[in-house]
């Protein structure tokens, strides 16, 4: 008995400012969802309210008028161990915080399709770390979702890029500058792949920091009109006003040339006339970084092999800015072109999550047909390329899917689609160099594709040993060996050995790096191939029962 | 780069130290919910990320009790430090040492005595003062270029004033530099927003720097290449090598800012007329405060432009500044006014006092009357003469020679009344003997002897004349022979029936009162029969007080025989007293030493000592035995003390905690949530050793018999956990860590023994603390029931 729906699988584009929610649709097109407010894109801003939990435009607002019960730009702080947000005296770690973001994404949505979000694809930006992208995981699993997989920001938007014209090879520079961070991510677009081949960037750069500029602009102007000298931005209400006087003042000055910004504090009222030039003045060296970046992940690129690149696109709400586009102009001698820079990640991700789908399909289909079982999370195309699938099985499968859907044929043939990413940061353990010095010894080096595994031996100190330890690191280097403050520890990983081993055996250690870029420890004693038990800890993330307190608090909780 | 202090960043005090654990984790957490929510903020997010990211770290120092007090110690000296720079007395010193045209190696050495700076210091700080004459010039011309250009008779100026080339100066000059009157044409060089000088200033402090410049390793006279090379270079050294944290966020937004601004010529000079305006915002401030009502008053003026003066202006220049300074503040300046002649106002007028001396002259009129006083003397006596006593009569002649005291006049009369005074006081004290006299005499006969002595010593005291007096005296003397025979006779009665020692009492008594007595002799030779029975009883007596153990009473017997006898029994008492002598003297020795020790009260470590060290001087003393007992009895003493505190203590929080723990057994806690069963008091608190490594630890498990169980063991992180990450918690006394069964070892650090430890505090945001086996920690042991 074959079912006649597929079972969706939704894009969520959690962003620092905004987040959005996608699917796609009976046609196979990509769509977004709007919100309760009836807006495509929802601040990504949490305001507790005594009991109730409002997220989104109501919450960015109460900002103003509850400066300490709101809270923005939550993204910056994933997988930052001592971040922690006190309301009512309990505790939020990001986690929890970003998962409310994702509830009211997903329950607007389900309230506007009529049918329960379980599944999702959730996109971090591609210079997430390990540590980061646990932390979107659990954000998601705290909301109470299924994340079938987190994938970088860059990607879903070259997918989403890809899926408009599927018959032309490109290289293309993907130019992702949101609201709080910023990639840079060279992408080979396939009709059967996306590979990203190179990523680079600063989490901590992002439209933000040019709203933070205008703010400071600002603040200046006041001193000056009115001879105050204290610094306005300690009184919470007025940062909160001029942070968001500072975001309008900067999408206008994307339209047109000047804009009026008023700034009260202490009952003295300062009115000016902001010009693009000025704007443009005060954030010049941001933009310069960006460019900066940029070229420095192009040599890396040039070290793999890929010299030249065919486009350049602009994604993230502050490419809108007319100075982005000019400037890569201007830098790089190619005319960029703004993709949908506020949608194309939510729908490239609601892409992805499509053809999850139709794989899971194909895969029950031809399961049935052929009497075999395979592996439900498997995929599809490497069945076929073990040969566990015939082509001719596949096609009839994809064939009666498409039947079965109303989707086109060639569209359900696309599920086929092979995503090959890369790590944006080096990965390593603690080791000891010959003068008895810690250092970090990297086992994966950046902007290597994953999945990627490495295998290392070490080997029992004493008789009977009963565990060892590995501390695992991550950095920004391309060295094998690097000092140890130059890399943050990610986890810690503990093995607990079985008893009665002898002395100096060697215990198989296994990382694994998975195509999420999330990291697996195995291990295996040699003496009678034994698994050994990992036992992997991280205070970065939230885990436990504070992860699971969280989960039942995000549970009971109606975000509005 | 130096971090800061903890102490400081948590604005705890730390003079005296803030050390209370709880006190300090809410300090941690209060600013770790400040600076989470300010993660954010335009200007002052960076910092906050900074101090989140030092969280861990801040934990670690501020609940270790060692690595605490030395913070604090840091702590101290960083606010002494920022309260008294001492720079520049250093500089004062150089200069008056270079005075001489160089600064010997000697006199560099003893500058770094003296200042408590190492020598390398010393030579930097004399390059500095060697090369102000350059910096001063430099300082000059930024001070000029802060309009964005210097005219060409400023730079004559400035080489003048330093006496140096105007080239030199020139060569310095980074800005253009227009002729006098002319280059109307200059225009005012593109300055930089002060919205981004902030922004670049507020990095540069995260990074501890001065400059852009300084940022970049590179002297302000470097080339636009340079410090573009130098900018890009930063950039991909920050990002290759450094985590992505606030100052990796610092580092780049200046990197960024480095590559910006030292594009062109242009730019550059921006930046450089905006350092030039922080270097004058120290004026700014000054011009602030004295501001602070919106006009400036001449005084503070006058102080204003002196202070301009200073930072290397001209006085036209600095009074320029100033009032461009408060146009732009709306400020005005109230100018001096001119200066009054001051008239000398001499009030000093002539005051003509006029002294009318009146000389009265006084005519005496001595007129005697004799007769008059004749009469008064008459009338007086005759008044005398109606009293009835003689003291009222006395009164009487008393009060006319008062009246009449020093009158010459009647030196007559006064002579005369004082010789009836004297008769009539006569006559007054015979009347007052008789009177007591026959006062006594029935006492006499009633043999009580004693109160008529009293009577008469009372007669004596009322001053009576020197024969009444004697005779008084003779009769007391009677009397007390009568007193002095009774008590002989009751002494005699006493012989033949009282006690040796109620008898040698009595006679002590009769020769100590009557030491002249008339039976004296009597009384001496009863004392010399009794030289057997004394012994008697003295010996009896010297049993008792030596049983006694007292010492000092067997001493006083002896003696008290010695000095009466001289006889065999007393030289058999002379060697008992010898030995009563040693005895006293230890018997002192060790009360002062047991005084000497109880001066410490409970400081029983103190008091062992007074003890030890009498050991240590005295080994062979026969009180050693005695302080040994008392230091054994003392460290009994001292153990019990600090078990029963510490047990008391804690079975005090045991109650004011939930009821999760309670003591069911004696000194074994069982948590009701898992039934398992803890020790009350962990190895540091049970006394046995201050701290234990590893391998004790694991042996004190095994020893102990707490409660009468012999299978104590080390808890598991997990078991140690529960107890003190979840609440209700287990009571805290101080803070400390405690060993788990979980030991390690690990690759890295080459097979060292690493061990999870927990620590005590109480809360959920733990983490197991991996330690070095060989460290020195505290046991909690638990068992199974």
């Amino acid at each position: 008995m074959t079912e006649k729906k597929i079972k969706r699988i939704f894009g969520i584009d959690l962003g620092t400012t905004y987040s959005s929610i996608a699917y796609v649709d009976e046609y196979g097109k990509a769509v977004i969802i709007p919100n309760a407010e009836n807006e495509r894109v929802t601040p990504s801003v949490v305001f507790f309210d005594e009991s109730t939990v409002v997220v989104g435009e109501v919450a960015k607002e109460s900002a103003k008028l509850y400066p300490n019960e709101v809270v923005s730009f939550i993204k910056r702080s994933m997988g930052e161990p001592n971040f922690i947000f006190e309301y009512g005296g309990e505790r939020y770690r990001p986690e929890e915080i970003s998962a409310y973001v994702l509830k009211k994404l997903a329950q607007d949505a389900q309230q506007h399709l009529g049918e329960t979000i379980s599944d999702v694809v959730i996109t971090c930006p591609a210079y997430f770390g390990i540590n980061e992208r646990e932390a979107t995981r659990k954000a998601g699993e705290i909301a109470g979702f299924n994340v079938r997989q987190i994938i970088n920001e860059p990607t879903a938007a070259a997918i989403a890029y890809g899926s408009l014209d599927t018959t032309q090879n490109r290289v293309v520079l993907v130019y992702d500058l949101g609201g709080g961070t910023f990639d840079v991510t060279m992408i080979d677009i396939r009709k059967e792949s996306v590979e990203v081949i190179c990523t680079g960037g600063d989490h901590n750069l992002g439209g933000k920091d040019w709203d933070d500029r205008i703010v400071a602009y600002l603040v200046e102007k006041f001193q000056e009109e009115t001879g105050i000298t204290e610094d306005i931005l300690d009184d919470p209400d007025t940062w909160q006003d001029l942070q968001l006087s500072a975001e309008k003042a900067k999408k206008i000055l994307s339209q047109r040339p000047k804009t009026p910004v008023s700034i009260t504090h202490g009952g003295k009222r300062v009115k000016l006339m902001l010009e693009r030039e000025k704007f443009e003045e005060v954030t010049e060296d941001l933009l310069v970084r960006t460019v900066d970046f940029t070229r420095d992940m192009l040599e890396a690129a040039g070290q793999k092999g890929y010299s030249r690149f065919d486009e350049i696109i602009l994604v993230g709400g502050a490419t809108r800015m007319p100075q982005v586009s000019e400037r890569i102009e201007k830098e790089f001698n190619i005319a960029p072109k703004v993709f949908d820079p506020d949608e194309a990640v939510a729908k490239g991700a609601a892409i992805y999550g499509w053809k999850l789908a139709l794989n899971d399909d194909l895969i029950r289909r031809i399961s049935e047909k052929t009497q075999k079982t395979f592996d439900s999370s498997g995929n599809i195309s490497e069945m076929m390329d073990t040969s566990q699938i015939t082509t001719r099985d596949f096609q009839e499968a994809a064939r009666e899917l498409a039947e079965d859907t109303g989707y086109a044929l060639p569209s359900v043939e696309n599920a086929m689609l092979r995503v090959k990413n890369v790590t944006s940061k080096s990965f390593g353990v603690v080791a000891h160099n010959p003068s008895g010095e810690e250092i970090v010894f990297n086992l994966v080096l950046r902007n290597t594709t994953v999945p990627v595994n490495v295998v290392k031996k070490f080997y029992t100190a004493v008789q009977n040993q009963k565990t060892v330890l590995i501390r695992t690191m991550e950095s920004e280097t391309s060295s094998i060996e690097i000092p140890l403050e130059h890399a943050t520890e990610i986890k810690t990983a503990v093995l607990h050995l079985p008893p009665n081993l002898p002395a100096d055996l060697p215990i198989e250690i296994t990382f694994d790096l998975n195509d999420e870029g999330r990291l697996h420890i195995t291990a295996l004693e040699t003496g009678e191939y034994r698994k050994v038990q990992v036992e992997v800890d991280t205070a970065s993330v939230i885990g436990g029962e504070e992860f699971e307190k969280a989960k039942q608090r995000s549970q009971n909780l109606v975000v509005h | 780069m130096e971090r800061e202090n903890f102490y400081l960043l948590l604005e705890l005090p730390c003079d005296p130290p803030e050390t209370d654990a709880r006190v300090i984790e809410d300090a941690i957490a209060k600013k770790q919910s400040e600076w989470s929510r300010l993660r954010n903020h335009p200007t002052k997010g960076l910092h906050a990320q900074k101090c989140i990211n030092l969280i861990p770290e801040i934990r670690r120092v501020m609940t270790d009790a060692a690595l605490r007090s030395k913070e604090a110690e840091a702590a101290r000296e960083i606010s002494a430090r920022d309260k008294q720079d001492k720079y520049p007395e250093i500089d004062r010193h150089i200069d008056i040492l270079m005075g001489k045209g160089h600064i010997t190696p000697e006199e560099v050495h003893k500058l770094s005595k003296v200042h408590g700076l190492d020598q390398g210091e010393i030579q930097g700080r004399i390059a500095a003062r060697k090369n102000q004459k350059y910096n001063r010039v430099d300082q000059q011309i930024t001070l000029r270029m802060a309009k964005g250009f210097l005219t060409e008779s400023e730079v004559e100026q400035i080489a003048k004033r330093n006496s140096v080339k105007v080239d030199e100066v020139r060569k310095r000059v980074r800005c253009p530099i227009k002729k006098n009157g002319g280059d109307k044409d200059i225009s005012p060089p593109r300055q930089l927003d002060r919205s981004l000088e902030k922004t670049i200033r507020d990095n540069l402090k995260l990074l501890n720097k001065s400059s852009l410049y300084d940022f970049l390793d590179l002297p302000e006279s470097a080339d636009l290449q340079t410090l573009q090379k130098a900018a890009s270079q930063k950039k991909k050294q920050v990002a290759r090598a450094s985590k992505k944290d606030a100052v990796a966020s610092a580092s780049n937004t200046l990197a960024g800012h480095c590559m910006t601004l030292f594009k062109s010529d242009e730019t550059r000079n921006a930046y450089d007329v905006s350092l030039a305006r922080a270097k004058l915002a120290e004026l700014d401030s000054d011009i602030d405060i004295a501001g602070i009502n919106g006009k400036i008053r001449p005084e503070y003026y006058d102080i204003l432009v002196q202070k301009g003066i200073e930072f290397g202006m001209e006085k036209h220049e600095a009074e320029q500044y100033i009032r461009d300074y408060c146009r732009r503040k709306k400020w005005s300046i109230e100018m001096a006014p001119k200066k009054r002649r001051r008239m000398l106002m001499i009030a000093g007028a002539a005051v003509a006092a006029v002294a009318v001396l009146i000389t009265a002259g006084m005519v005496v009129y001595n007129i005697q009357q004799d007769r008059g006083r004749q009469a008064e003397f008459d009338r007086l006596i005759s008044r005398v003469e109606d009293k009835s006593g003689p003291s009222e009569k006395i009164d009487l002649l008393e009060k006319f020679l008062q009246a009449h005291a020093g009158d010459e006049n009647y030196t007559r009369f006064t002579d005369a009344v004082r010789k009836r005074i004297d008769r009539l006081a006569g006559r007054a004290a015979q009347l007052r003997y008789d009177e007591t006299i026959n006062k006594i005499q029935p006492l006499e006969q009633q043999d009580k002897y004693e109160q008529a002595i009293e009577r008469l010593d009372r007669y004596l005291q009322s001053d009576p004349p020197k024969k009444l007096a004697d005779k008084a005296r003779k009769k007391i003397a009677d009397l007390e022979n009568q007193i002095e025979r009774k008590y002989f006779q009751a002494l005699e009665d006493l012989m033949l029936s009282g006690s040796a020692k109620e008898k040698m009492q009595a006679i002590d008594r009769y020769l100590e009162k009557y030491p002249n007595g008339a039976h004296r002799g009597a009384v001496r030779d009863m004392e010399a029969d009794m030289s057997g029975e004394y012994y008697i009883y003295v010996k009896t007596a010297l049993e008792r007080c030596e049983s006694d153990q007292d010492w000092k009473a067997c001493a006083d017997l002896c003696r008290d025989y010695l000095a009466r006898y001289d006889n065999s029994y007393a030289d058999q008492l002379k060697d008992r007293l010898a030995e009563y002598r040693e005895k006293i003297k230890q018997t002192r020795m060790l009360a002062a030493l047991k005084k000497k020790a109880r001066q410490h009260d409970t400081d029983y470590d103190k008091a062992i000592d007074v003890y030890k060290d009498f050991l240590e001087a005295y080994p062979d003393s026969p009180l050693a035995e005695k302080a040994k007992s008392e230091i054994s009895r003392l460290r009994e003493m001292k153990k019990n003390r600090q078990a029963q505190s510490t047990r008391q203590r804690f079975r005090s929080l045991l109650a004011q905690s939930s009821d999760r723990f309670t003591e069911k057994t004696r000194g074994v806690v069982t948590d009701s949530r898992t039934g398992l069963m803890w020790q009350l008091l962990d190895s540091a608190m049970a006394g046995e050793g201050q701290c234990l490594s590893y391998e004790e630890a694991g042996a004190y498990v095994k020893n102990s018999e707490t409660g009468g169980y012999t299978d104590w063991r080390l808890p598991t992180a997990e078991e140690l956990a529960a107890i003190y990450k979840e609440p209700p918690y287990f009571p805290v006394m101080e803070e400390k860590w405690y060993w788990t069964a979980d030991s390690y070892s690990s690759y890295s650090d080459g097979w060292r023994r690493i061990v999870d430890t927990i620590d005590n505090q109480p809360g959920s945001d733990w983490r197991v603390e991996r330690r070095d086996s060989k460290q020195c920690g505290a046991v909690r042991a638990v068992r199974k029931p």
